[in-house]
């Protein structure tokens, strides 16, 4: 069921078109985040949800109602904030407790409510503490206990994990996976961060220049990209000059290879994407000759370099095994399978 | 190995230059507390008898009281206003965008630039325009309109540093604007709030020249002494002196402690 509805906003700062025709449903229940490097239009989308900007044009329907004109203390949605935002002249109870008592709810089901979001968030026997005695990670606790006590339909994330250290990052990135299967509830999550984006989300949307690029799970995006800034955008990728020579056809490095099917005009370049773990390495045959000029070991896999006649130096991973079975400078030739590259022009 | 400490000349001559300084502050304070507990009537050195006489003769001193009560009321009138005016006005000033903010922000604050005597003259000129009498009434307008720049100045500053967010949340988790500011807001600029209020007493109580062009029959304290200084000074001026002295000193340290303690949190 479609709990939010996003119809083609626009927003602009000035004559910059920060939100550009910005269309999305977002599923009951479902972790969605909005990924997208710094300037690409994330925070202001989450924050035309959360009722801190007013979109240009456009709708934003939660539960089928349209609440685009609505102040922020009208939507049934609440916000973690980057940094927290905790009031720091309350204790950690009275910050959790401050959207029930908005809500005018009697005293007793505000310290039940309180008591629940402690537990749940792991701080019982901080409650009368003041939110500048906590640790980064416990503040950030506290600004998740703060949101969800209110009960909101949606709960929204703006970049909340940026300013923990990667390890804290890391913990809570899980913690924050549980909550949201534990509540069931729908979270709506912004970062620049394609990693903790593709970890944590059930669909990501992807957003470059203030336009939706791509949306879709985590695999799809990966594997599938619709657009060459998806494409190189995430995950490590080599991407091969070409021209395209039919709908299927296309000559890269002065060989034709197999591309996806598509209708580019023949004769025009194209680049064709390829993730290092789908190029293969053969002593003996394959589509592009090279030699491999260096060797990374990460690990789980294993990486190497391949000078190609062009110059281009192409990354292939294989899994890892104890001895690499290539040395540097033999003469190797590469090969990926034609259905899981991405052909772009 | 210890190192000796070294004086240079420059530091000597710094410290001098700073001893006199507060000399020329402080010593006649001091002289006037000394004198007020003088029991001669003449002002002269040394101190023969130390008596609370002069206290007694000020306390009997019922223009003066009269003069203490208009001050009172005029300080305490004019900061009400300057405060319900100038807070909400730092808060927009530090909210909203709009373009003539700069200049608009500049007019508020430039009467804290004007010296007082521009600053009364021109009040004294415009307010019969407006057909506003010189009276008491004047004085409180006169007296609010610098004390805004007060109020004004030192609330932007503190909005300023304000985390906006703040605010945002209190919205967010479903607080009216109203409601944000009362259980939000006001508490953390609480300190500066009370010392702009503290420190906007002490100048309205002080005050002299915007109140000697707007006064007519009632009045203010210091105006009242200045009065008194006509008849030479006498020991019942330094006994008033000390008291008002002792008054200010009071708020201003009550002032700095708080916007300290509220630094710290």
């Amino acid at each position: 069921m479609t709990i939010l509805e996003l119809d083609q906003l626009d927003k602009y700062y000035g004559t910059n078109h920060v939100v550009n025709n910005l269309s999305l449903t977002i599923t009951e229940g479902e972790f969605l985040t909005i990924l997208g490097p710094s300037g690409c239009g994330k925070t202001t989308t989450l924050r035309m949800i959360g009722g801190f900007e007013a979109p240009a044009h456009g709708r934003i329907l939660l539960k089928g109602i349209d609440i685009s004109s609505l102040p922020p203390y009208k939507r049934n949605v609440n916000t973690v904030f980057q940094q927290y935002a905790l009031f720091p002249h309350m204790t950690v109870s009275e910050n959790i407790a401050f959207g029930l008592h908005q809500q005018k709810k009697d005293k007793a089901a505000i310290a039940r409510r309180v008591g629940e979001m402690l537990e749940m968030v792991r701080l019982k026997g901080c409650e009368s503490r003041k939110p500048q005695e906590l640790s980064g990670g416990e503040q950030q606790r506290v600004a998740i206990a703060r949101a969800v006590a209110c009960d909101p339909d949606i709960l929204l994330f703006d970049e909340p994990l940026g300013s923990l250290d990667l390890k804290l990052r890391k913990q809570m990135q899980t913690e924050l996976k549980n909550l949201h299967r534990e509540l069931g509830k729908t979270f709506v999550y912004v970062t620049h961060d394609q990693e903790e984006a593709l970890t944590m989300s059930d669909r990501i949307a992807v957003m470059n220049g203030g336009v939706l690029e791509q949306l879709s799970t985590s695999e799809e995006l990966y594997y599938y990209p619709q657009t060459k800034f998806v494409a190189d955008f995430i995950g490590e990728t080599n991407i091969l000059e070409g021209k395209a020579m039919s709908a299927d056809l296309a000559e890269i490095q002065g060989v034709i290879v197999p591309v996806p099917v598509n209708n580019y005009p023949v004769g025009c370049d194209v680049q064709l994407f390829i993730r290092p773990e789908h190029i293969s390495i053969s002593p003996k045959a394959g589509r592009l000759k090279g030699i491999i000029s260096d060797m990374i070991f990460v690990g789980t896999n294993r990486k190497y370099i391949i000078e190609i006649p062009s110059g281009q130096r192409i990354i292939a991973a294989e899994t890892t095994l104890h001895i690499p079975i290539y040395a540097l400078g033999q003469e190797v030739w590469i090969d990926w399978n034609p259905g899981k590259a991405s052909l772009f022009w | 190995m210890v190192r000796k400490q070294k004086y240079s000349f420059w530091g000597v001559l710094l410290t001098i230059a700073a001893a006199m300084a507060f000399c020329f502050l402080y010593a006649p304070l001091l002289i006037i507390i000394l004198y007020s507990f003088n029991d001669a009537s003449v002002a002269s050195f040394p101190i023969e008898k130390f008596s609370l006489k002069w206290y007694h003769v000020m306390w009997e001193n019922e223009s003066l009281f009269e003069a203490m009560h208009n001050s009172i009321w005029v300080a305490i009138t004019s900061t009400t206003l300057a405060v319900l005016i100038g807070v909400p006005a730092a808060y927009a000033l530090n909210k909203y965008e709009y373009f003539f903010k700069e200049t608009l922000k500049k007019i508020i604050l430039t009467p804290i630039t004007l010296p007082g005597i521009i600053t009364g003259v021109a009040m004294l000129s415009f307010y019969p325009l407006i057909g506003l009498n010189i009276s008491l009434t004047a004085v409180i307008i006169g007296h609010t309109t610098f004390l805004l720049a007060i109020v004004v100045s030192l609330m932007l500053n503190r909005f300023m540093q304000l985390d906006p967010f703040l605010e945002q949340a209190a919205f967010d988790l479903g607080a009216t604007p109203i409601s944000a500011f009362f259980h939000v807001i006001l508490p953390n600029i609480r300190m500066a709030l009370i010392g702009a209020i503290l420190l906007c007493l002490v100048l309205s109580m002080d005050e002299i020249p915007v109140s000697y062009f707007l006064t007519a029959r009632d009045n203010t304290l210091p105006m009242e002494i200045y009065g008194m200084m006509r008849r030479g000074v006498t020991p019942e001026v330094n006994a008033i002196s000390t008291l008002v002295f002792l008054f200010s000193s009071a708020t201003i340290l009550l002032a700095i402690w708080l916007s300290d303690r509220d630094r710290q949190n």
